[in-house]
């Protein structure tokens, strides 16, 4: 096996790379924590959506949409695999560390696209199926091949296509977009800078080195820190309204208060603590906090839903 | 006249997991069609719509 030296990370060729990558290193280029995310906050979409679907049919378009969540990560390692090699958090991803060639993934990519869209658009309906493909064009192409190395803004307008899931899933199962619906995007919409930026705060040598201009890099770590906090601060009213629509109930309710408060004393941490290990710590709490955040209120919703299906079957 | 090198012990097993695992993926969707098939037929032998 040939090795290939940057900086002080030997990583084995890509032209080595014939049969070795299995099953489990393909299934890795689909980003499976991004996409178990995805389906979740679709399965919430169309739990809310006004009309409903067959339960098959509803597991088969959630099928589609996982696979279009993992077509748009392999999409995004093939692109990244050059700044992915020298970042610490990403170099032993699967194209950087030569067990799957770029090509490999670029075409596992584009078969799992077209395989999902076109599962979308005979299991549900074509507005599902154009959602779930403007999703996937603006994660791989106007995230990753446009804005990522472009503007420290790249977080904020690049998380859109990480909140349409949610639309997409209300598509699937009713046909429409419901305003319910938005008022999700909306607030994956505002719950991705925060969360990101917590990360970024203290990855943020990394992102310098390979040149991705995030908020820290640019702007500096002291405006991350306000901008963490304000838009934390937008965040926790925002989601309070699906209680307020009656999209979520009483447990969505009380669990979005007392969470958003959570988070908000985190961002509040990282804003005044801003040097030594101490602020790293906080940064990271934030970043894990984060996520437990969105999948509680949207795993709330699924679970009050259900409960409501399973009482119309008289179960 | 094949030129390629023989694959190694570990490489011929990945590609046997490989094709393992495309044959259940191709099967599973294969059965999630037929049950969609059935669905949209409307044969009335599954649960209603949700």
């Amino acid at each position: 096996m040939s090795l290939a030296t940057d900086n002080s990370v030997l990583l084995p060729s890509a032209a080595d790379s014939t049969y070795l990558a299995g099953p489990r290193e393909y299934f890795s280029l689909m980003k499976p924590r991004v996409m178990s995310l995805v389906v979740l906050t679709a399965f919430a979409g169309m739990m809310i959506a006004p009309a409903g679907q067959h339960p098959i049919v509803g597991f088969a378009s959630l099928t589609a949409i996982a696979i279009g969540a993992g077509a748009s990560g392999a999409l995004n390692m093939w692109w990244d695999a050059d700044i992915d090699a020298r970042m610490a958090r990403t170099r032993l991803r699967a194209v950087p560390s030569g067990l799957i060639a770029p090509r490999e993934a670029l075409g596992f990519g584009l078969v799992l696209s077209l395989l999902s869209v076109l599962t979308l658009a005979a299991v549900a309906n074509p507005l599902a199926a154009g959602l779930l493909a403007f999703t996937i064009f603006y994660y791989a192409v106007i995230y990753t091949m446009w804005l990522k190395r472009l503007t420290p803004q790249n977080i904020v307008i690049g998380g859109a296509a990480g909140a349409l899931p949610p639309i997409v899933g209300c598509a699937a199962a009713s046909g429409g977009v419901s305003w319910d619906s938005v008022w999700l995007f909306a607030i994956i919409f505002l719950w991705t800078p925060p969360h990101f930026w917590a990360l970024a705060l203290v990855k943020a040598s990394d992102y310098a080195r390979v040149g991705v201009p995030m908020m820290p890099n640019i702007k500096g770590p002291d405006r991350t820190r306000l901008e963490i906090l304000v838009y934390t601060l937008l965040l926790t009213p925002l989601g309070l309204v699906p209680w307020f629509t009656g999209a979520g109930g009483l447990l969505y309710g009380v669990a979005a208060l007392t969470l958003g408060l959570g988070l908000c004393a985190h961002a509040r941490r990282v804003y005044l603590v801003r040097d030594g290990a101490a602020a790293n710590k906080h940064a990271m709490a934030m970043f894990g906090f984060s996520i437990l955040y969105l999948f509680v209120l949207f795993g709330l919703l699924v679970v009050e839903h259900g409960f409501g299906l399973l009482a119309r079957w008289g179960l | 006249m094949n030129l390629a090198p023989p694959l190694t012990a570990a490489q011929q097993r990945n590609r046997r997991l490989r094709n393992v695992a495309i044959g259940l993926a191709v099967a599973f969707l294969a059965m999630l069609f037929y049950a969609i098939t059935i669905v949209k037929m409307g044969s009335g032998l599954l649960p209603k719509a949700m």
